[in-house]
């Protein structure tokens, strides 16, 4: 037990440490860091345990730790040789001194938030891994490397990167080594605590949510719309369960609330922190690469409206996205791994879904539409943050396109509009038979909550935020 | 007049309504077991055994007792709520059955509680399409050890039978399923998605908080947005009440049911609505203890994306399936026979393999083999 919590420490502590030498200290704020140190931490460990099982490397507690504590020294150098752009003194803070009846809602909301968390903690520390489709597309890989004591890259062997064990080889790697490194730490595969990651990156989207929206509209309307994102059932189950949505959902929230500071601070190291964050995204799971791709465009449309210096920013975003991801897509493409699903393994089958039925003909299915909208907005997944989202975004639509909102709904819409290409194309059955949709979904719902938040802020609160400036804290 | 003069009256006419619809209605006795011993010719199906007792069926099963009516039934769609009186020894679901006339089988689950006689209002109306009618009826209760049928009746509801069918329903506490990855169960409220009645909730709450905010002096446009943001928040808030109230209830079941207990206790909780792995983890230990390390083994007759040949994979490591393994496994339900003698394994009359010798066996149906033809 003690080694299991120390095997979930380490790598938080250790994302700390580097945050907190990245950033000026920013007193309200700096309990803010915790959270993303677990995605960052975790990143981290997974790409240290990557890069040792391609060489060959058998893991062990002690060799993981060293490599990962050589990746965390290499970060720190290049930090420094890196120096950003020093972030601005704290601006005017509007997270006011609770009192009346603010206070007492905002106790009420924290209690019932509490509670929340501690069920998901529970359950999570009880539960055995027991959903199939996380058994199958991701622990009987991380069990069988367990056993193995690597990534089993011997070309001849039967069980070659998983192979009969794992459902499709081009799935990244980073929570089965997660689960790798838990047992190893446990000392046996145990179906309960290789998954305690799932609960950390639960509290961690709820602490970066929280802290994103403190900044921009103070603690009682963080803790309301903390409520309200912490009360989406599809994610209070994902805090439980070992499936790799929800450290995407992490990364995917992390990165844009950094890109979005770093649109409103011109720190740089905003930007490599999102770009980082992108490319461990990228390594949770494929569809990782949407959201870079959601975020590079909305960098550029940023760098073209406000006729900022391109070459300096690119470089923040793209440098460190390639130094994190670029091993993993170079082994991909070494192999042979795709990206797909389709049933000859990582490749695609453009617009046939060989699941959706044999008298489905080829061709783009636009008959989905209908029912990837009755998903979102007749079904419990997510509560109502759909049709509000909807009603605010049209509302407000002049809002949207003059504020810095823009560069969020930019990721979002870019984000949606690429998983809806895969289902028109692609993958048909995600939405008809309710499968892959609404997990998708869960990985861009803290954006559409974070959008909704700073949207309803910039309309509620005007004096929050000028278009284009910094503003409040940073 | 004054809003709360409105409400009031507004809701005595309701509750006039109600009293109204409530006077009239039929209920129809589908099995009304008593003393006399007559089961009105409803069977029971995978049943140890079944009798009659204080004017109840009981069925005892060491599966999941089934109970089948006569086909000659007719519950139409008007008769929209079946109550039951049930004693249950296990917390399961239970699944109604429905034959219509027009030969389609439809399915509706409701959740048993286990302890003393429960009357259970079934709300029916979604399911028994408008145009068919129900011919037989069956009810399976999963996984239960005893189960003690005092009557189903078939009900034209009053009003206030069939709110009170829709609301047990509605607050029917949900279970995690190997499908919660993909979505939860949406709570119903009769035919329709709860989130139906959120709908209409928000709209006439912002004509509230408009007519509200219009007279705070905001204008046309203040007032619409800040009355249904205000809207939203409030079914935002009760959508959080129900669907919390279903973690608060897993979380007291899976207290029950997994605390202080082994990883393969839990397991075995967890899979306990699947008769099909009744001892399967036993069976697993047995095939790890007995298999020599590092070799390999593989499942005798199963394809290998039967789904229990993938469950057998992953819960059989560090023990690896290699199509080529030296070891084979049998399992309930693969219907194979072996003869020691010959050395063969048959499935039905056709001999499967050739050349094994028996490992170890677990129980009638499931055994380990040693393939004598691999190297």
């Amino acid at each position: 037990m003690t080694a299991g919590f120390l095997s979930i420490l380490i790598p938080i502590i250790a994302g700390f440490l580097l945050l907190r030498l990245s950033f000026e200290y920013d007193g309200e704020y700096a309990f803010e860091w915790f959270f993303y140190a677990i995605g960052l931490g975790y990143g981290l460990l997974s790409y240290a345990m990557f890069l040792l099982g391609l060489i060959g490397a058998r893991y062990s507690p002690l060799t993981i730790t060293v490599v990962f504590a050589v990746v965390v020294c290499i970060a720190l150098v290049l930090l420094f040789r890196f120096r950003g752009v020093t972030p601005p003194k704290p601006g005017r803070s509007i997270s006011e001194k609770l009192s009346g009846w603010r206070l007492y809602l905002a106790l009420f909301i924290a209690a019932w938030v509490l509670v929340r968390v501690g069920f998901v903690f529970c359950e999570s520390f009880s539960r055995p891994i027991f959903t199939w489709d996380a058994v199958s597309n991701w622990s009987a890989g991380a069990k069988l490397f367990y056993y193995d004591r690597g990534l089993v890259l011997n070309p001849g062997d039967e069980n070659f990167f998983g192979m009969g064990y794992r459902v499709f080889l081009g799935h990244p790697l980073h929570t089965i080594l997660l689960q790798v490194w838990t047992a190893l730490w446990v000392g046996r595969f145990s179906e309960v605590y290789v998954k305690a990651w799932s609960f950390f990156y639960y509290i961690g989207v709820l602490g970066v949510f929280y802290y994103a929206v403190k900044r921009e509209a103070g603690t009682f309307y963080a803790f309301l719309a903390l409520f309200f994102l912490s009360s989406v059932p599809l994610l209070t189950y994902h805090g439980m369960v070992s499936y790799s949505d929800l450290p995407l959902s992490f990364y995917a929230l992390a990165s844009t609330v950094c890109f979005f500071r770093y649109t409103r601070t011109g720190n740089m190291r905003l930007l490599s922190l999102s770009s980082i964050f992108l490319a461990m995204g990228c390594f949770t799971k494929n569809e990782g690469l949407f959201f870079f791709i959601a975020v590079g465009f909305a960098l550029l449309l940023f760098l073209l409206l406000e006729k900022k210096p391109l070459r300096r920013s690119l470089i923040h975003f793209l440098l460190p996205f390639a130094l994190v991801i670029g091993p993993w897509f170079v082994f991909k493409y070494a192999y042979g791994f795709g990206f797909g699903h389709s049933d000859a393994g990582s490749g695609f089958n453009w617009l046939s879904d060989p699941t959706y039925g044999a008298t489905a003909g080829r061709g783009v299915h636009w008959e989905i539409f209908g029912v990837f909208f009755k998903r979102f907005f007749m079904e419990a997944n997510f509560n109502l943050i759909f049709p509000f989202w909807l009603f605010v975004t049209v509302f407000y639509i002049r809002k949207v396109f003059k504020t810095d909102v823009r560069y969020l709904y930019t990721i979002t819409l870019s984000v949606i509009a690429m998983f809806l290409f895969v289902y028109l194309t692609l993958e048909v059955t995600a939405v008809t038979e309710n499968t892959g949709v609404n997990r998708n979904a869960l990985t861009y719902i803290p954006l559409i909550f974070f959008t909704t938040a700073v949207l309803c802020v910039r309309q509620y609160l005007p004096s929050s935020a000028a278009p284009g400036k910094a503003c409040i804290q940073d | 007049m004054s809003p709360i003069k409105i409400i009031g009256i507004t809701w005595l006419l309701v509750l006039f309504s109600a009293g109204l619809c409530s006077s009239s209605f039929a209920e129809e006795y589908y099995g009304e077991f008593n003393d006399s011993g007559d089961i009105q010719r409803w069977q029971s199906l995978n049943v140890d055994s079944s009798y009659i007792e204080g004017g109840s069926l009981v069925l005892k099963s060491s599966g999941s007792p089934r109970l089948i009516s006569p086909g000659n039934l007719r519950i139409t769609q008007s008769e929209s709520v079946l109550s039951l009186r049930v004693k249950s020894s296990n917390d399961a679901d239970a699944t109604l059955i429905f034959q219509t006339g027009g030969g389609a089988i439809i399915l509706k689950k409701f959740r048993l509680y286990p302890g003393d006689y429960s009357e259970y209002l079934v709300y029916v109306g979604d399911v028994i399409p408008k145009d068919d009618y129900v011919v037989a009826l069956g009810l399976d209760f999963a996984r239960n050890a005893s189960v003690s049928v005092d009557y189903i009746r078939a009900i034209d509801p009053s009003f206030l039978q069939s709110f009170a069918a829709v609301w047990e329903g509605f607050w029917e506490p949900d279970r995690i399923t190997v499908r919660t990855v993909n979505f939860v169960t949406t709570p119903a409220l009769g035919r329709s998605s709860f989130l139906v009645p959120l709908y209409v909730l928000t709209g006439l709450l912002s004509i509230l908080f408009f007519i509200y905010y219009l007279r705070k002096k905001n204008t046309p446009r203040q007032s619409v947005a800040k009355g249904v943001t205000l809207a939203f928040f409030a079914a935002a808030f009760l959508f959080a009440m129900r669907m919390d109230y279903n973690w608060l209830y897993i979380w007291s079941d899976d207290i029950r049911a997994l605390s202080g207990k082994t990883e393969t206790q839990k397991l075995e909780a967890l899979y306990a609505d699947r008769q099909e792995m009744d001892g399967f983890f036993g069976f697993i230990a047995l095939i790890k203890s007995s298999v020599p390390e590092g070799a390999k083994i593989r499942p005798a007759v199963r394809p290998p994306h039967d789904p229990l040949a993938i469950v057998a994979k992953y819960y059989l490591l560090p023990l690896k399936t290699s199509a080529k393994a030296g070891y084979l496994w049998v399992y309930e339900g693969d219907n194979a026979s072996f003869d020691p003698a010959q050395g063969v394994l048959r499935r039905g009359d056709d001999i499967e393999l050739r050349r094994l010798r028996l490992l170890k066996a677990f129980n009638a149906g499931a055994a380990v083999y040693e393939d004598l033809g691999v190297k």
